[in-house]
């Protein structure tokens, strides 16, 4: 039963919409992950909330219901959109939430790495996680450039070719000639000359082993006139 | 690049700048 809305010239709207809402989505959700690991980076890279003891360093408002529903509502989203995308033909595109979440992060680890908010030089440990962040965002996208996915994709066929080329030339080397019936009504010995046939042809037929007309015969035959 | 690959880029483009807007509001208003 076909139960997705389709206009009269069959374009799959909720399809299309339901895609366009859940990329909004997950772009938004990554979005709210980054800014809220900004904001909570500004007041020292780590805060509590709620609990019945005094925090000394307590979240912005807000921040982390926003950064657990950003997280659990990407990964629910991420699985919507690759659906979506399915559904009406797009390309599959979720995969990018992976290498815009860690970049935007590796991007915040960098900026505050480089330039504490708290004071001092450089803080190697934000350093650290920005340059891991960048790496695992930046791997997926550097293995789905066109160049690398193009090598990637062909090496099998390569291999399949060289596999063929080796093949025919292993039968070029095993495979006996083909049995080819010969015309000849008399058995031709192995680098035996057209002279010697005839010698041999005359020799059976002045024995009595073959008549007249068979002697002709098998002369012309040897001669290449047919039969 | 075929019309059905610049369709799809506009697409996902347009429907990302929504969201990240979205949720820079949205954060915005929570957050003050």
């Amino acid at each position: 039963v076909e139960r997705h809305q389709r206009r009269s010239d069959g374009v799959d709207v909720g399809g299309h919409l339901l895609l366009f809402a859940s990329t909004a989505g997950l772009a938004g959700a990554i979005t709210t992950i980054f800014l809220s690991a900004r904001s909570v980076m500004e007041i020292g890279g780590s805060c509590a909330s709620g609990g019945p003891y005094v925090i000394a360093n307590p979240c912005p408002r807000g921040v982390p219901w926003l950064l657990m529903g950003s997280i659990m509502g990407g990964l629910v989203l991420a699985l919507v959109m690759s659906v979506a995308a399915t559904r009406v033909g797009a390309p599959g595109l979720a995969w990018l939430a992976w290498p815009g979440l860690f970049l935007s992060l590796g991007w915040n680890f960098w900026e505050f790495g480089l330039d504490p908010p708290f004071g001092g030089s450089v803080e190697w440990g934000w350093i650290m996680c920005g340059a891991l962040f960048v790496a695992m965002g930046a791997g997926p996208v550097l293995l789905a450039l066109p160049g690398v996915a193009q090598t990637t994709s062909d090496r099998p066929t390569r291999i399949t070719a060289r596999a063929a080329s080796v093949g025919a030339r292993v039968r070029a080397t095993t495979t006996p000639p083909p049995f080819r019936p010969s015309a000849d009504p008399i058995p031709s010995t192995p680098g035996a000359g057209l002279v010697d046939e005839l010698e041999r042809l005359d020799a059976l037929h002045r024995s009595g082993g073959l008549t007249d007309e068979e002697h002709a015969a098998a002369k012309r035959v040897l001669l290449g006139g047919g039969r | 690049m075929t019309r059905r690959t610049l369709w799809w880029s506009a697409f996902h483009l347009a429907a990302a700048v929504t969201g990240i807007v979205a949720a820079h509001a949205l954060f915005t208003a929570v957050t003050g």
